[in-house]
């Protein structure tokens, strides 16, 4: 396989998901919110950088007057002290609006659930989400507004269509699977 | 790979979503793991809080019990971790099936080393979660 379908962590597979499938479900997804948020003026926020790439899609699905933002989260880094950190918080007051959380992949439910306590406490209308792709086996916690879903895919990893490993190949206009090498162990045992 | 330790000892205060009274003593180092990504997204979690009686001799003695690792106290969830290989866990299964059929109510999920190392692994590659 070439060098530039390999990286430190993975390579990448074949396409788990052509981008005529992608965005077949991104249309159905805008028409499923613009029913349901017709004369609501949601916001859309999406965590970077992951679901950049679904957003910018959905945003166009979206035929409905809307405003989009962003959140970025520090990520985890093998140590749980200190929690999590906002590295950009979002620009717009959310007091009174109807917030829909953009997420590109929904695991264990611990990213989302922390964003919806976050946004919660500036007092929203109403908090929903949305991602492209659920991946339900590993759930830990259940309380998550997730409304909408493009597909339920199976416990592995996927990059392209804005999912990256490695900060490579986020660019693919395809989904494909990755197939993923163990970290040495001096990366995995905890401190 | 994320080894058993005899124990993996740990302060109570390098936990802050920790909502057990003693230090937690985990058994290995996949519960550190687990303990470390709960406590790192906030979500409060207690550690063998509860044993669930699955057999009692005539004389009222406990004879099979089963004691998960983690309790999440806001999602009623318990989870048992284990470091076994998925192979040889039948008896495990068997227990969770039992405490399933005794306590209804009370939801369990079994996690196995490889999940604790497939979300460390995913979530410091800050592949998406």
């Amino acid at each position: 396989m070439s060098p530039e379908l390999h990286s430190e962590h993975g390579a990448v597979g074949p396409v788990y998901l052509s981008r005529e499938q992608i965005a077949t479900r991104v249309s159905e997804l805008g028409a499923e919110l613009a029913r349901d948020y017709a004369t609501l003026d949601p916001i859309l926020i999406a965590p970077l950088k992951s679901s950049v790439v679904f957003l910018a899609d959905l945003t166009r699905a979206l035929p409905i007057p809307h405003t989009l933002d962003v959140i970025e989260l520090a990520p985890y880094r093998g140590s749980g002290a200190g929690g999590v950190r906002l590295l950009k918080d979002v620009d717009a007051v959310l007091a009174r609006r109807h917030v829909v959380l953009v997420e590109d992949v929904v695991d264990t439910g611990l990213t989302l659930n922390f964003l919806c306590r976050t946004l919660a406490l500036r007092d929203p209308a109403s908090l929903a989400a949305v991602t492209l792709l659920d991946r339900p086996y590993r759930r830990l916690v259940d309380d998550i507004p997730l409304r909408y879903v493009g597909f339920t895919v199976p416990d592995e990893l996927f990059a392209g269509y804005g999912l990256g490993l490695d900060e490579r190949w986020r660019a693919r206009p395809d989904l494909h699977s990755v197939v993923a090498v163990e970290l040495p162990d001096a990366a995995t045992e905890a401190a | 790979m994320v080894g058993t330790l005899a124990q993996v000892a740990v302060e109570k205060a390098d936990f802050q979503a920790y909502c057990g009274t003693g230090p937690p003593r985990f058994a290995n180092r996949s519960e550190l793991e687990c303990a470390k990504i709960l406590d790192y997204y906030g979500v409060p979690w207690d550690y063998e809080p509860r044993s669930f009686v699955l057999r009692q001799g005539d004389d009222g003695r406990v004879l099979s019990a089963f004691t998960p690792d983690f309790y999440l106290p806001e999602q009623d969830l318990y989870i048992e971790v284990t470091v076994m290989k998925q192979s040889l866990v039948t008896r495990k299964n068997r227990k969770l099936r039992e405490v399933q059929r005794l306590y209804p109510d009370v939801r369990v999920k079994l996690f196995y080393r490889r999940d604790i190392e497939s979300l460390a692994q995913r979530y410091r590659l800050r592949m998406a979660a």
